[in-house]
């Protein structure tokens, strides 16, 4: 198991937040608090850098979801990057791509819809 | 899967904290390796027994005095069973319904209520034995 780590970089309208190890419900309570510190921010992208997470349950999905939800208020919208099949599996399975979530393999595809 | 008998059964009793999701998982995925199912395959057994043992962590007990999560493993020879039980407050599952929407829970954090969803999607088969009063028993196969 990865040791659990978030990281966030910001620049101009975009936010990127950047995960390492496992998304469950063990390390949900941290990745809450940051998405949460990000939102308020009221970026109009934000970008879940998920390249280094292999793992993603509901309770982690549930997450993002909300996050969506909150950002989608202030017209901002979340991307997430991942090339792990069971990663995008995952939200796949959890319809969460048909509307609130965009899955994306490298940053530059969210800054070409600007 | 000369090492591992068909015949195999391995228990283990963890408490029902969310540290030891992680590492029931962990457990499981080492066993579908052994037993040669394929990476995808792994990746499946390992999101549904959490989300069963999540589950567990998350509505079975009232109190953090309480009897854990049981995890039985069964190796087969075409096959790998689990079964995942608590002797916590169960419910009706009549009154069960899938959940489509974001709902917080008591940590705080938001839920799907996705995970008998993902169970039933990632597994070949999933039964749940649960009455209020009763506990919760999850048993779900995955073919090799």
């Amino acid at each position: 198991m990865l040791e659990f780590q978030v990281s966030t970089n910001t620049s101009n309208n975009q936010q990127i937040i950047k995960i390492d190890g496992d998304i469950d419900i063990h390390t949900i309570a941290s990745l809450s608090r940051s998405l949460s510190n990000l939102i308020e921010q009221n970026p109009k992208q934000l970008i879940a850098d998920l390249s280094s997470v292999g793992y993603i349950d509901s309770t982690g999905l549930g997450i993002f979801a909300h996050s969506a939800e909150q950002l989608l208020k202030n017209n901002g919208k979340l991307y997430v990057l991942s090339n792990s099949d069971t990663v995008r599996k995952a939200f796949e399975i959890s319809g969460l791509t048909k509307n609130h979530i965009t899955l994306i393999q490298s940053v530059s595809e969210c800054e070409s819809e600007e | 899967m000369s090492t591992l008998s068909k015949t195999d059964h391995l228990i283990f009793e963890v408490p029902a904290k969310s540290d030891y999701v992680g590492v029931i998982r962990l457990a499981i995925s080492g066993i579908a390796s052994r037993m040669e199912f394929t990476i995808e395959k792994i990746e499946d057994i390992k999101i549904a027994i959490s989300e069963a043992c999540t589950n567990v962590v998350l509505y079975a007990y009232e109190n953090d005095d309480n009897p854990g999560i049981n995890v039985t493993c069964s190796i087969h020879i075409d096959k790998l069973e689990i079964c995942i039980s608590d002797k916590g407050k169960g419910f009706n599952l009549d009154d069960y319904v899938e959940k489509q929407e974001v709902s917080q829970n008591e940590l705080g954090a938001s839920s799907l209520g996705l995970g008998i969803t993902f169970m039933k999607n990632l597994m070949d088969t999933v039964e749940i034995e649960t009455a209020p009063g009763e506990g919760t028993k999850v048993t779900m196969t995955k073919l090799l």
